[in-house]
């Protein structure tokens, strides 16, 4: 990949990258903590409903959709506008240019969301799942994302590097597609709603999307650019890859629908999903074998590199979450796993045990070489990947037991509603215990940030202390 | 794929086929229509069918504000998949046309408290008002939450309101005081009664 380009060339890139996709993920790191307490808050809420019930603006939806919309555009985006770019621009062999307007459209995008979170938190929600950032906040962020598709786009354009490499695919079909899924939901659901249960579908058409096509197809990049180097081994089967992103593209985007199964639709519309879920198996099969299938070739070498833990990890999660794909879109199935816990263990094992696992090992890939320094606690790049094992188990495997349950006994007339939901409730002290741990991993990466950083926060705390000093008279040391 | 141009054209056209083919198509096959009309007449009865109006409309506005579709799903799935017919969520599935003219549709995806579809057919509005204010208060309920603060507690001046809440056991307020609901208490209750599967469509009849 970067074989062409001299070392210089490798640091040259990575020093015009250095200003945007820190501010990108120091914004996701900051997002990170806050949707770390609401996760919390939100699970615990959804078992104890009760716990700080009584405002308005805490009540369990609310912060349910600050928990997910933090999550989701304020760590996913974040990060992976950050890391996007920063792959695209290494591996186009290309600096990014004026990157004063990334860093821009980083504060358009940051504070666009804090007012749409306040607007959440005040009852300008709107009721489609991630969709629920209040509309008047959505032109702002079209924009900043639109700089940043536009700024990937013409770095691969302007490539230096002749191969084009399968990351490269997954960056450009990543750009295109968030910007475009943000347009249909504006003009679909808010501008001119939709009539009737279209909304429905376009939401979910959508939410698919943002999960599968946008912040899968950066995940995907991730894993195929790491694997490889990490190993320093060839990736198996690349052949096949075109085939897979292929698939994905023009099937992966038809998957929407098929969660709509037994809903008021016309029938070919979740067939259609139904179709285009089953096919995905060509997508998850081949990116199996490419991915989990290099780590596994090579995985005598796991233990000793706390990034390959991460890789290794999101590679398999990413072929359960396509077993779960096929299993929901089944009708037998989802017959039962419609509307439980059940989605939300396999919506987690996605966004987290896929998407958010690998965003940490390219955090703790990249950051080193962006600063040029070594990380100052490198045992805890381990330490946070096995605290952050623990919780996804925790998350998942209880969520999917107890939304089997909750699906079979829903489906069962004589069992009281009220036991169902208590019966779900114990399983969902599970993902509560869960978060703490989830957040003491978080806790982990920051702290190791900071540490590494000590040189800057130091220079920047004596630079305020003098000022104090001089503006209170102090004497000079 | 080492083309800019080809790669763009590939993913263009992907999700442009999957956006036209099911959104655009699904937008126009479902719009109020000739072939799909909001009017008709079954079995000899007129079948008109509704949004929501008035304060029923205001009422899907703090529904949506809040969230009450974290929980609650608002569509009943055919007798025959799943327990919805059986857990009496309504005599019929609920189609497409029936959702038709509502502003904002809210499907839901989740069902940690029963489905709503037809919840104006279970409860009267003094039932709705006791089960906002405390859940627990009708049945024995678990993990319901309480939307107390959709109420105001004041002093009564001249015996009690006519729309004060007729509570029991703890709830009590102190003596000389009442519990009213605000504004967005009535719209909301006005919104769930509205919440009704009661006629018949061509394509879905109720079972008796
Ligand atoms: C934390 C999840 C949760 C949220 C949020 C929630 N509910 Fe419920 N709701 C429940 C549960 C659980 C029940 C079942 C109570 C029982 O056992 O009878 C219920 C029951 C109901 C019922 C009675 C249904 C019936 O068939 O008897 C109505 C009406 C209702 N909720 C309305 C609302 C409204 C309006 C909101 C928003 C303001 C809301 N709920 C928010 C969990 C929730």
């Amino acid at each position: 990949m970067e074989s062409s380009l001299t070392q210089s060339g490798t640091s040259a890139i990575d020093s015009s990258a250095k200003a945007p996709v820190l501010v990108y993920l120091f914004s996701a790191l900051k997002w990170l903590f806050f949707a770390s307490i609401f996760g919390y808050l939100a699970s615990w809420k959804t078992h104890n409903p009760e716990f700080l019930n009584g405002w308005s603006f805490l009540t369990v939806g609310r912060v349910q959709a600050v928990y997910t919309t933090a999550f989701v555009y304020g760590f996913g985006c974040n990060i992976a506008f950050g890391m996007g770019l920063w792959l695209i621009s290494r591996l186009s062999g290309e600096s990014l240019r004026y990157t004063i307007v990334l860093i821009i459209a980083a504060f358009v995008w940051n504070i666009a969301l804090t007012v749409g979170l306040v607007g959440i938190f005040m009852g300008h929600l709107n009721a489609f799942e991630f969709l629920e950032l209040p509309s008047y906040v959505k032109l702002p962020l079209l924009l900043a994302s639109l700089v940043v598709s536009v700024w990937g786009l013409l770095t691969f354009k302007n490539r230096k590097n002749a191969d084009v490499f399968a990351s490269e695919w997954y960056l450009l079909a990543a750009f295109l597609v968030f910007p475009w899924i943000q347009v249909v939901t504006q003009v679909m659901l808010f501008t001119k709603p939709a009539p009737g249960v279209v909304q429905a579908l376009v939401a979910s058409w959508v939410a698919s999307n943002l999960v599968w096509l946008w912040f899968g197809s950066i995940a995907v990049a991730g894993l195929y650019y790491l694997i490889p180097k990490l190993l320093g081994k060839q990736i198996l089967g690349y052949g096949l890859a075109k085939i897979g992103f292929i698939v994905l593209i023009f099937a992966g985007s038809w998957m929407g629908a098929a969660k709509l199964v037994g809903g008021p639709l016309p029938a070919w519309m979740i067939t259609s999903g139904i179709a285009a879920s089953l096919l995905m198996i060509i997508f998850f099969s081949i990116t199996g074998i490419n991915l989990f299938g290099t780590v596994w070739k090579h995985r005598s070498r796991i233990c000793d590199n706390g990034i390959l833990l991460f890789v290794g990890f999101a590679s398999l999660a990413l072929i359960l979450s396509g077993i779960g794909v096929l299993l929901v879109s089944l009708r037998g199935f989802a017959e039962v796993t419609q509307f439980t816990i059940f989605l939300d263990a396999h919506r987690f094992l996605i966004l987290y045990g896929v998407f958010s696992m690998t965003m940490f090992a390219l955090i703790y890939y990249s950051f080193p070489k962006l600063l040029g320094r070594e990380w100052a606690m490198d045992f805890m790049i381990s330490t946070h990947f096995w605290i952050a094992f623990i919780g996804i188990l925790l998350v998942v495997v209880p969520l999917a037991i107890g939304g089997w349950q909750q699906g079979a006994a829903m489906s069962d007339a004589s069992v009281p509603f009220a036991d169902i939901v208590r019966h779900a409730s114990y399983w969902m002290v599970s993902r509560s215990m869960a978060w703490i741990f989830l957040t003491i991993g978080h806790l982990c990466l920051i702290l190791n940030v900071l540490a590494t950083l000590r040189p800057e926060c130091e220079a920047i705390v004596e630079e305020l202390t003098r000022t104090e000093d001089t503006s209170a008279g102090g004497v000079e040391s | 794929m080492k083309n800019f141009i080809s790669l763009f054209f590939i993913v263009f056209a992907g999700i442009a086929i999957s956006w036209f083919g099911l959104l655009v198509v699904g937008a126009n096959s479902l719009s109020p229509s000739e072939e799909f009309e909001t009017t008709m007449v079954v079995a000899g009865d007129d079948v008109i069918i509704t949004g929501h109006e008035g304060l029923a409309a205001r009422g899907e506005q703090v529904y949506r504000a809040l969230a009450c579709a974290a929980c609650h799903t608002q569509q009943v799935r055919r007798p025959g998949y799943g327990g919805d017919f059986e857990r009496a969520w309504g005599s019929r599935q609920s189609v497409a046309r029936d959702y038709m003219l509502q502003d904002t549709v809210v499907l839901g995806t989740k069902r940690l408290g029963p489905d709503l579809t037809n919840v104006g057919a279970r409860h009267d509005a003094e039932w709705f008002f006791k089960h906002l204010y405390n859940p627990g208060s009708l049945s024995e309920v678990s993990n319901v939450p309480s939307y107390s603060f959709l109420f105001t507690e004041r002093e009564m001046s001249d015996g009690n309101s006519s729309n004060s809440l007729k509570l029991e056991g703890n709830d009590i307020p102190e003596e000389g005081f009442e519990v009213v609901p605000t504004d967005d208490a009535v719209a909301l209750v006005a919104y769930l009664q509205s919440l009704n599967l009661d006629y018949d469509l061509p394509e879905s009849k109720r079972i008796k």
